[in-house]
């Protein structure tokens, strides 16, 4: 078979003029390449596991009022009296109806915590307002619409949970309201 | 701008159009194991015609899965005919739309590397396969739809709305 010396392709195949080494090299860069994603995969899943705190991302030059809440108006209901759950679905997302799943189960347990699903493609000014990148995207919000946290990727009850009590934590004022 | 409206959390989808039926999710990922394994032989065979007639191949099963959805592709007819019967029912069903649209990003990388091989650039062809290979393996694998989560993106990115 020929091997061809383009510049473009010198890096990637034809490190090795002869065929039977250049096989190997090949070869040995598939398993490099696969071991790369694996790697990149297991850490972007442990980081997106957990919810986050909010101020990690708010983005420079961005009117922190507009990106650091969510109000009723945004999302045209009431805010949970405890916590919100907002989750920014879309129509190509595999993870989506997972994610519903845990969070309707947990608000219907939760008293004062509101779970509401947004269709990405129908509000892009709230996407691009509070940087969501991927879906399913969740925010937790304050009982005043402040943003507490956030997640992205599957979720899991426990998570879900965890981030609820160390809102409720974070604003004992609600408690007493 | 539209008015911001929200999706009552007890009906699924909240979609315009209904959900269509779900598939199982273990047949976009049996699927994307073979197209994978289809992309290391390419990956091996480096550049020429044999590289490139196997790149082409993916590329049409990449059609087939775009034009009919991915258990409408091959690796999805020899699941439903030959593995789904020796598993177990699925637990949840999925969204047939997301992998889908996973296949037209998956074509258009495909068909990229080959039209840079008809220019003249032969190294398309393994360099489309890597990045294909990638998202084929991930999927696979680990059950993560890279296709799916350049959706938004691609919309973030869109001019208006």
């Amino acid at each position: 078979m020929a091997v061809h010396t383009g510049v473009l392709s010198s890096g990637f195949i034809s490190l090795a003029p002869d065929a039977g080494s250049g096989l190997a090299v090949r070869a040995a860069l598939i398993v490099v390449l696969l071991a790369a994603a694996s790697g990149a995969w297991w850490v972007a899943s442990r980081r997106a596991a957990r919810f986050r705190p909010h101020n990690d991302h708010v983005l420079p030059g961005r009117a922190p009022a507009q990106a650091d809440t969510m109000t009723s108006s945004d999302l045209s209901r009431e805010l949970g009296a405890r916590g919100t759950f907002v989750q920014f679905s879309s129509a190509t997302c595999a993870t989506c109806p997972q994610v519903r799943r845990v969070l309707t189960e947990l608000t219907a347990a939760q008293p004062g915590v509101v779970h509401v699903e947004l269709q990405s493609e129908d509000h892009m000014d709230l996407v691009r307002r509070f940087s969501v990148f991927r879906t399913p995207t969740v925010l937790l919000l304050h009982p005043d619409g402040a943003i507490h946290s956030r997640t992205s990727g599957p979720l899991t009850p426990p998570r879900a949970l965890a981030a609820l009590a160390q809102l409720s934590l974070a604003t004992p004022r609600s408690i007493n309201v | 701008m539209s008015e911001p409206t929200t999706t009552p959390h007890t009906r699924p989808g909240g979609t315009p159009k209904p959900a269509p039926p779900g598939i199982d999710p273990r047949g976009p990922r049996f699927g994307a194991g073979v197209t994978a394994a289809l992309l290391v032989i390419t990956l091996l065979l480096g550049t020429g015609p044999a590289a490139t007639a196997l790149l082409i191949v993916v590329g049409l099963l990449f059609v087939l899965g775009v034009t009919r959805g991915v258990q409408g592709t091959l690796q999805g007819l020899a699941f439903k005919a030959w593995i789904r019967p020796r598993l177990a029912p699925p637990t949840e069903l999925e969204d047939p739309r997301p992998p889908r649209f996973a296949q037209l990003v998956g074509l258009l990388v495909v068909g990229a590397g080959l039209l840079f091989a008809a220019l003249g650039f032969p190294a398309g062809v393994p360099i489309a396969a890597a990045v294909a290979l990638v998202a084929a393996f991930l999927n696979s694998a680990f059950g993560l739809c890279l296709g799916c989560e350049l959706y938004l993106l691609g919309r973030r990115l869109a001019p208006h709305n």
